[in-house]
């Protein structure tokens, strides 16, 4: 039984160390925080202090939102002096220490609070632009914070100011974890608004907000003609009444109006305008045939005109034709318009050639000092009898059984 | 044995020199005259394409060129001749008539154009006759008017640090009125309209996105020709989607040796499209927003419409669009289609236009959910709701063009101008 005194010194030297260990943490017990402020204000120097008995140095691990360091003491007057470096001292939040000995957990918390004045504002606003009404709002959000970057705490006052029109309103919000905001609801009139906010006698500086008019409601169109003959050449000008919003707002700008037009022929003919101030204008060509034009203009879903409907004279009433070099030679005109002048250069003057019914030919030509000249090609067309029909201005004339050699 | 050899060999070189002299001589034949004439014009050799017009026609060379820089236009100014087909129709010793087909390649789109021309003779040589040209006068000399002109700042402040906050605009609110998801002769497309509903114009992105049964994505496109990309406030845009594949992917596809401007490869789906997503995104633009474009006149025909375009602004139309959107006997929207006219606009002047309606019309709406659509990253419902909200449902249904057409009952049609060189 040689084992025996071998367990026994094992036992002996279990309760030894037990023994040190003991003696090891009384020794200690002295080792102890003599700091008793537990709120620092950021940027402040925040030293530790710890009574020390002993000439070890033990570190501190120091753990903040930022990361965690240790610090190394330096000892005065039997005290140990931990300063807290300054990327963690300078922040807001709470930092976590604890004393790095071998066995003792002394550790514990302090709380570094922003400095309480307001250097900046972190501010933004959106969206930059909002519709009148009541009902669009645009938010604004404000950080005030102090000169070293920290938010300040909950339920710090900021006045959230804007201007409209004559009113400048003031409204005192509060701050919670970090941010205070505000929805600024638009008003009834459109225009531009400006937006501050204040903390503590900093401002933050100037934002702008548009406040744009709401969709268009029902309008009236008009008409502008230097005539009403159709004379295909001259331009008709379609005008809104000044286009409003239900708040009595003029449109935006570049509001877009289609001007739909129904001819005679039931037909559908379209031009359009863009506003300003409200007003939208739209050009038409005159027709070159007698018709009548109901008009009525649109903002597509929001809004429409009343009908207006423009008449158009006919203005050519019967043309000339004459035949010559064996009837290849057609001259239509003279084409005179409403005070016999001659028409405009460039009415439309259509030439068919049918032969026993058959479409051949179709000729177009524009008129120049009121004559169209047609040139039969002998070519093409050979010698024979053919049915010739000559259109424009809405008039149509036909010559049966023309020869043509 | 030599000798018979060489005279062959010169027998041979004689008659290719006088072949290649007859094929070549421009003004021996009609044909030569016509495909002389189209190469010099695409070649801008306009003096030499003058000297093939009829003498006897009263039009000086001056004349000639002036009429020639007027003429604006896709095909005028933005055109290649890619090959030319001559047919003589008729022919005697002092005149022929020739129908002329000619394909012209566009940065749009290939061009295939139908000229009919006289020529005649003299002292020999063959003369094409020369074209009449628009009569038409604008009523005034001098014209003022009056818009509303855009400006963006971009970034205030002069940094290369990031966008200040508030310097950022905020994105156009859009409004999808309708979107579905429709198949056309074997293919797929979305196709719908939207509308800006903000108060400043906006550039408009369309992003369509097609999934199957099981929400498996099939494709992704963007829209093309078949929108007005450009929107003033309030103002409505008919769109089209169409899904196109990525070109010569497989080894097997050969790539074609010239330039296609149509080149367009179907996308290849692996399955039936059933639900589609829309996204639309605004964005604000302060330019290209010319919208003087006037629909002035109209005939409708069994298979075509005729009509005038006016242009009633300041800046010249290079290319003119159309969109056309067709509707059934409800009032339904049900395909959207669109047209460049080749000819330019010059200011306060007509332009005439012919549009062939489609033929082959087995259009089928598919789906017609707008569920998935969503405007500026944002569900488009409410939205629309917030802004619109007692809006005037197919408002301007009551102004849709009558066809008579075995598939639809009515069109639209919408103007969209692209100015090439504005002032």
């Amino acid at each position: 039984m040689r084992l025996k005194p071998i367990y026994i010194l094992l036992l002996g030297l279990i309760v030894l160390s037990s023994f040190a260990a003991i003696q090891d943490s009384e020794m200690r017990i002295d080792t102890q925080l003599l700091t008793t402020q537990t709120e620092f204000e950021a940027g402040s120097a925040i030293i530790l202090k710890f009574s020390a008995s002993e000439i070890t140095q033990p570190k501190l691990y120091c753990s903040s939102s930022y990361g965690s360091t240790l610090v190394t003491p330096s000892i005065q007057e039997n005290m140990l002096l931990f300063t807290i470096p300054k990327n963690i001292s300078k922040k807001t939040g709470q930092v976590q220490w604890k004393l790095l000995n071998d066995a003792t957990s002394l550790s514990g918390q302090f709380k570094i609070v922003p400095i309480q004045e307001v250097t900046s504002m972190e501010t933004y606003i959106g969206p930059p632009s909002i519709e009148a009404g009541g009902t669009d709002y645009t938010m604004l959000v404000v950080i005030p914070t102090d000169r070293l970057d920290n938010a300040l705490p909950d339920n710090t006052i900021v006045d959230a100011k804007h201007q409209f029109l004559r009113n400048e309103t003031s409204d005192a919000i509060t701050t919670k974890n970090s941010i205070a905001y505000k929805n600024i609801y638009s008003e009834e009139k459109s225009g531009r608004m400006l937006v501050s906010s204040e903390s503590k006698n900093t401002n933050s500086k100037e934002y702008t907000i548009t406040v744009f008019p709401a969709i268009p409601t029902n309008f009236n169109i008009s008409a502008l003609r230097p005539h009403n003959y159709a004379d295909g050449n001259q331009i008709t000008t379609f005008e809104t009444s000044v286009i409003k919003d239900k708040h009595n707002n003029v449109v935006s700008d570049g509001t877009y109006v289609s001007f739909y037009i129904t001819n005679h022929k039931n037909n559908s003919l379209k031009t359009s305008g863009t506003t300003i101030k409200g007003v939208a204008t739209a050009m038409m060509i005159h027709p070159d045939y007698k018709t009548q034009w109901s008009i009525k203009a649109y903002v597509d879903g929001m809004a429409e005109s009343d009908m207006i409907t423009l008449d158009y004279e006919q203005v050519i009433n019967d043309f000339e034709v004459n035949f010559s070099k064996y009837n290849r030679n057609i001259t239509i005109g003279p084409l005179q318009s409403f005070m016999k002048q001659m028409i405009p250069d460039g009415l439309q003057v259509t030439l068919l050639v049918y032969k026993d019914d058959i479409l051949l030919e179709t000729l177009h030509k524009t008129s120049i000092d009121g004559i169209v000249n047609f040139n039969l090609n002998p070519n093409s067309l050979k010698k024979g009898t053919y049915n010739i029909v000559i259109t424009t201005a809405g008039l149509e004339q036909s010559f049966k059984a023309l020869q043509l050699w | 044995m030599t000798h018979i050899w060489s005279i062959i060999l010169a027998i041979i070189v004689c008659f290719s020199c006088y072949q290649f002299y007859i094929k070549n001589d421009s003004q021996r034949n009609p044909e030569n005259v016509i495909i002389a004439y189209y190469d010099a014009l695409d070649f801008k050799e306009f003096e030499t394409a003058y000297n093939l017009i009829n003498p006897e026609s009263d039009k000086t060379i001056a004349q000639y060129m002036l009429e020639v820089s007027v003429a604006d236009g896709l095909l005028s100014s933005y055109a290649k001749l890619d090959a030319i087909e001559t047919d003589i129709t008729t022919l005697n010793d002092s005149a022929a008539t020739a129908k002329v087909k000619t394909n012209w390649i566009t940065p749009l789109e290939k061009v295939e154009r139908i000229d009919y021309k006289t020529l005649s003779r003299h002292e020999g040589k063959w003369y094409l006759d020369s074209e009449d040209i628009d009569t038409d006068l604008p009523p005034n000399q001098l014209y003022s008017n009056n818009t509303t002109g855009y400006f963006n700042q971009g970034r205030r402040r002069i940094t290369t640090e990031q966008t200040h906050h508030e310097d950022v605009l905020k994105q156009p609110v859009l409004d999808v009125l309708s979107a579905k998801l429709v198949k056309y002769d074997n293919h797929y497309a979305i196709i719908g309209e939207v509308q800006n509903i903000d108060n400043v114009p906006a550039d408009v992105v369309l992003k369509g996105t097609l999934y199957n049964e099981a929400n498996k994505e099939l494709a992704t496109y963007n829209a093309k020709y078949h929108i007005k990309h450009k929107l003033m406030p309030k103002e409505t845009t008919a769109f089209k989607i169409n899904f196109e594949g990525i070109a010569w992917s497989k080894t097997k596809d050969s790539i074609p040796k010239t330039f296609n401007p149509d080149e367009f490869t179907p996308i290849e789906l692996e399955d039936q499209p059933i639900k589609f997503n829309l996204q639309a995104a605004g964005n604000v633009s302060g330019s290209d927003l010319y919208k003087n474009m006037v629909l002035s006149d109209l005939s409708i025909e069994e298979d075509k419409m005729k009509g005038n375009l006016f242009n009633s602004g300041l800046q010249e139309i290079t290319v003119p669009q159309l969109l056309v959107s067709y509707y059934d006997d409800h009032k339904t929207l049900v395909w959207v289609d669109h047209v460049f006219i080749k000819e330019g606009i010059r200011q306060q002047r007509k332009q005439n236009f012919e549009y062939s309606f489609i033929t082959n019309s087995s259009v089928k709406i598919i789906n017609d959910s707008m569920e998935n659509v969503f405007v500026n990253g944002l569900p488009n419902e409410p939205i629309s709701n917030k802004i619109v909200p007692n809006r005037i449902e197919n408002h301007l249904n009551l102004e849709l063009q009558h066809i008579n057409h075995p598939d639809f009952s009515y069109i639209k049609i919408e103007t969209n101008a692209y100015i090439g060189n504005p002032n």
